[in-house]
């Protein structure tokens, strides 16, 4: 280990030049201890700039995430700015029931895809010591230093990515939409209107069970359709 | 046959010692005790930086000019009531301080802590130097390095715990109990050694002292908040090096002088002082940038950053003793020269650290150091005495410690300017701040890097200025005994 190198060589220059009587032997024994000392300090530093004594080493750990947003018809992947530069977040999300997000650090980045399913696959370089050997001769320090980190999260297409503050906006606005104005009323229950009426035309021999249908499904779609402005005036803002 | 006093009585030596030590330390404990203690104090009594920062100025600036006063109190009062009439006061100042409510008496109460360790601590020096023989004056040198070298470097790591755990007020409080002991055992166990001679006071050198020191402490404590170029700053050391002029003129001049400036004809206590001051600023400089280090890179607090440098300052408390021993066996000179080199060896690293340096190596560089430190300060302090006759010893001890106490201060002031220079230069723009934080930390962190990489190479080149001029040491070791006077002042 280097400390026990550091060690004896300091002690073992300090005996060899001071305790001992002048001669041959103290000089050559200095010498040793003085190289021993001297390259134990050097390869501490080596070991700390250069990371000698350790390779980079890549690993790849993907999991699936939940949307972390409070309802469950509306899955989102919500994030927070670090900074007002625009280019750093720091992404919400839901593993295995609780709620984490990425770090916050100089060394990681992220990415935004859309694809099937959710998930977060974080890709890590970090310096590991390269067997047991360097890793107990350093006495295990610093092993695992992250170099760099890249999550990429890929979110289906459900999913909106909202940032909190929008996030808050829009459960306000559709908090609002639960009571709609008198205007809003009459629009809706128009729509519904034509859409009854519609279906008829297409099937004049619709029995009542089939109109709730109608009606149902009507709503369904004028719901959306208002979640997805709410959404869309959200970020717009 | 036993070791007498003045007055022919026998001295319990080892008792007198371990009194005269255990006071030493707690009062020069108080050099630094205060550092951590600054955000406390500030909130408590609602000051900014750079008033709380006089609770150190002052108390150094006291400390300081007292010095040069020890030479002559030392000749002019008995030992044992000069020590305790040191140490009550100092007593005093503690208590003001301990029941302080008002940042004002808390300063007076520091001013007097200092006035009293200003005379405690060439004294004890004086009196290890005539309680021993020359051959055994290193031991004796060595045991005072544990209350003079690990004293302050303990400080910062005790009022650190003692913050967190009680409160400001218990780090003068704690010294209270320790104090009356300690006067309690001084009663009976220190006795009259210093030889009494009556000198006259002369009223100029103590005026000229005091103004010549205490302006050059003030303006090289200034330097960190003002700068150089400032004028206050400039104006100061410009003052207190004419007047110190002066001062030094007036010695040569005086039959009995306040302070006999000519101990530094002989050649071996001059360069005994320069190096075991270029030893003292090598290790003041790193002990006081490493925390900063530590505090703001790796984050830690001050008592973290206090218990990784402990180890060091307790290595230094370990070997200042055993140096002491080798002295007395084989001289100054091979000590002096694996000092420095273990001094400047093991500050390289220190010269390249990087943001993720391990602490468990950080701990053990710079117990090295403090290895190195150990084997260079006390003995050279011991050999630069012995070459001087018995009646210069108290004014060998004044100008050791004087020119000691001003070399710590100029690096001190050198060393933070040129941090804060080669940080400021390297620095991000303050509007990454809050542009991209985490940008900012990384190139921040870099720029500080920077600064103390800087501030590390000066210690390592004053480290190697020590290990060349260590060259010029006899190789012999003097003994007072055979100097005689006629010999210093030709």
């Amino acid at each position: 280990m280097i400390i026990a190198t550091l060690i004896i060589g300091v002690i073992g220059l300090y005996l060899s030049f001071i305790m001992m009587k002048n001669g041959t032997w103290r000089v050559v024994l200095s010498a040793i201890f003085g190289v021993i000392m001297i390259g134990s300090l050097y390869l501490v530093n080596a070991n700390d700039r250069s990371h000698f004594g350790m390779e980079k080493v890549t690993t790849t750990k993907t999991v699936t995430i939940t949307s972390a947003s409070p309802s469950k018809a509306l899955p989102m992947l919500l994030h927070q700015d670090v900074g007002t530069s625009g280019k750093r977040q720091v992404y919400i999300y839901k593993v295995a029931g609780k709620t984490t997000h990425t770090k916050a650090d100089y060394l990681v980045s992220n990415h935004v895809v859309t694809g099937d399913k959710a998930t977060v696959k974080s890709v890590k370089t970090a310096w590991v010591y390269k067997n047991d050997f360097y890793k107990s001769f350093f006495a295990n320090q610093n092993n695992h230093k992250l170099i760099k980190q890249v999550n990429t999260i890929t979110i289906p297409k459900t999913w909106t990515s909202l940032s909190t503050k929008q996030a808050k906006a829009l459960a306000k606005r559709l908090k609002a939409a639960q009571n709609p104005t008198a205007t809003q009323k009459a629009q809706m229950t128009a729509a519904i209107q034509q859409a009854v009426v519609q279906a008829k035309m297409k099937n004049p021999s619709m029995t009542a069970a089939q109109q709730k249908q109608v009606i149902a499904q009507a709503k369904a779609k004028l719901q959306q359709a208002a979640i997805q402005q709410a959404i869309k005036a959200v970020k717009a803002e | 046959m036993p070791v007498q006093d003045r007055h022919g009585k026998a001295i319990n030596v080892p008792l007198m010692v371990v009194t005269l030590i255990v006071g030493v330390f707690i009062t020069v404990l108080n050099q630094t005790i205060l550092t951590t203690a600054f955000p406390t104090l500030m909130k408590a009594f609602d000051i900014s930086t750079g008033t709380v920062q006089w609770l150190t100025t002052g108390f150094m600036m006291v400390n300081g000019i007292m010095i040069p006063v020890s030479a002559y109190l030392s000749a002019k009062v008995s030992t044992k009531w000069l020590y305790i009439g040191a140490m009550s006061i100092f007593g005093i100042g503690t208590l003001v301080a301990f029941i302080a409510n008002s940042f004002p008496m808390l300063l007076a109460g520091r001013l007097i802590q200092a006035l009293g360790v200003g005379i405690t601590m060439p004294l004890l020096q004086n009196i290890m130097l005539n309680l021993f023989p020359p051959e055994k004056r290193g031991t004796a040198m060595g045991l005072t390095g544990l209350a003079v070298g690990v004293a302050p470097a303990i400080g910062p790591t005790l009022s650190g715990w003692v913050i967190d755990n009680s409160g400001w007020r218990t780090l003068f409080g704690m010294l209270l109990p320790v104090v009356v002991i300690v006067l309690i055992l001084s009663l009976f166990f220190v006795k009259d050694v210093l030889p009494t001679s009556d000198p006259k006071l002369d009223i100029l050198s103590l005026i000229e002292s005091s103004f010549g020191f205490g302006s050059l402490l003030y303006g090289f404590s200034e330097v960190s908040s003002r700068g150089w170029g400032d004028a206050i700053v400039l104006g100061s050391i410009a003052f207190g090096l004419v007047v110190i002029v002066l001062f030094v003129l007036r010695q040569l001049k005086l039959d009995d002088p306040f302070i006999q400036v000519k101990v530094f004809s002989s050649k071996i206590f001059t360069i005994s002082t320069i190096l075991s001051s270029i030893a003292n600023m090598a290790m003041v400089g790193v002990e006081m940038i490493l925390p900063l280090y530590l505090q703001i890179l790796h984050g830690k607090s001050a008592l973290e950053s206090g218990l990784t440098l402990l180890p060091g300052a307790l290595m230094m408390g370990v070997m200042s003793p055993i140096t002491g021993i080798v002295f007395d066996r084989i001289g100054a000179k091979r000590l002096a020269q694996l000092g420095f080199f273990l001094l400047a060896a093991a500050t390289l690293p220190f010269a390249f650290i990087t943001a993720d340096t391990p602490s468990l190596f950080i701990t053990l560089i710079y117990a090295v150091r403090m290895f190195g430190v150990a084997m260079v300060m006390m003995p050279l302090t011991t050999n630069g005495m012995n070459a001087l006759p018995m009646d210069l010893i108290r004014h060998g001890t004044a100008v050791n410690n004087t020119v000691r106490q001003i070399a710590s201060s100029m690096t001190t002031a050198i060393l933070v300017s040129v941090l804060s220079n080669v940080t400021d230069n390297a620095s991000p723009v303050k509007q990454m701040l809050t542009t991209d934080p985490l940008k900012y930390k990384h190139l921040y962190f870099n720029a500080t890097l920077s600064g103390y990489h800087a501030a590390f190479w000066f210690a390592i080149g004053f480290s190697i200025l020590g290990w060349a001029l260590t060259f010029f040491l006899n190789k012999k070791a003097v003994a007072s005994r055979d100097v005689t006077a006629k010999e210093v002042r030709a």
